[in-house]
């Protein structure tokens, strides 16, 4: 779904982006650490009580529905990350950002976007499996259907997460697969959203309030909007390019 | 370029942090939402709230008071069959 022109800056070899990935995890480390240093330095001071209270209060820490409501909240980030990247990829690919923003920059963040909705969909799985209320084996996280709540929507969810995997791991597998398989396998990130949005509208218990009913007839409704854009100047263009051979031959044709 | 890419990725990152925990403190104070409606799970038609059913008033104990009203009662006597049913032969009125 994106051009060819920035090859050479965003596939580096293997190992420039494994050692990436690493520096990444590190830093994401030493963020929790300082922040679990801080928590222990504010806690053990009188602040420490007032503030712990308060956020008690804000996130419910103490309720029995902790992490259902972690797990809600995961699931719903993701969600707007990867209509968020799915339209993103849209507009970079009928190039309406090109006057704003250089191809690099639009590319990267698309690949940054989707990187992040994986790493909530983990958190949305991880805590799943960790609730005490509803607790979800592996199996049950892993294979579709075999879900003992709404299988079907939360199995078409499972499909959906690896349909997501498949197309953010082909990010890094670009240069091994080949521009055109490497289209052919991001297509598929449509039908991922699609099977998202599915899931977590008929499977979330939270789809019968009006923000989210909002938010979901938002998100899908655009989305089909830049998918029937993105179709029309793809069609153009390769119209444009048909016409233009076409011309190419008949002045040869009329020159010889 | 460089620097524009990382802004977004730090904005993008904050941005989905801070989203994820005002949505979790979102939920954890909105009203319980109540489940999709499904036709198995609930009735279309509410149904008409029934009348409470009406009681008998209690039946007078035989032991109490009425040992004498028992005494009084006389058993059935079945009755000797004298009369059987025996089928007029008509063979006149035609």
């Amino acid at each position: 779904m994106s051009g060819t022109i920035f090859n050479h800056e965003l596939h580096n070899n293997g190992t420039s982006w494994v050692l990436k990935g690493v520096a990444w995890v590190l830093v994401g480390l030493l963020v929790i650490a300082a922040g679990a240093l801080s928590y222990l330095v504010v806690a053990s001071s009188p602040l420490g009580s007032i503030l712990g209270s308060s956020l008690n209060q804000l996130f419910a820490i103490d309720s029995v529905q902790l992490m259902w409501y972690i797990t809600r909240a995961a699931g719903l980030t993701a969600y707007v990350l990867l209509w968020l990247s799915t339209a993103w990829g849209l507009a970079v690919s009928s190039k309406i950002f090109d006057a704003l923003l250089h191809r690099t920059v639009t590319y990267d963040f698309h690949q940054f976007i989707s990187l992040l909705a994986v790493g909530f969909i983990f958190l949305h799985i991880a805590v799943l499996m960790a609730d005490r209320y509803l607790p979800y084996t592996l199996a049950q996280v892993l294979v579709p259907f075999l879900s003992p709540y709404r299988p079907l929507w939360v199995g078409i969810g499972v499909l959906a997460f690896y349909l997501t995997m498949l197309v953010t791991v082909t990010f890094y597998l670009r240069n091994r697969i080949g521009s055109k398989t490497f289209r052919s396998i991001h297509t598929l990130s449509l039908v991922a959203f699609l099977g998202a949005a599915v899931h977590g509208f008929f499977s979330g218990t939270d789809s019968s309030l009006w923000v989210t009913q909002w938010l979901y007839a938002g998100t899908f409704l655009s989305v089909v909007f830049l998918t029937s854009y993105w179709l029309i100047t793809t069609l153009q263009r390769k119209y444009a390019r048909m016409a233009q051979n076409a011309q190419k031959q008949i002045n040869r044709h009329a020159e010889g | 370029m460089k620097t524009t890419k990382n802004g977004l990725r730090i904005w993008i990152a904050s941005a989905s942090v801070v989203s994820f925990m005002g949505g979790w403190s979102l939920l954890a104070h909105a009203p319980k939402p109540a489940p999709l409606v499904t036709s198995s799970q609930k009735p279309s038609v509410s149904a008409p709230a029934l009348a409470p059913l009406p009681t008998l008033q209690p039946l007078p104990q035989l032991n109490s008071s009425g040992s004498t009203q028992v005494q009084n009662l006389q058993p059935l006597q079945t009755m000797p069959q004298t009369q059987s049913f025996f089928p007029r032969m008509r063979t006149s009125g035609s």
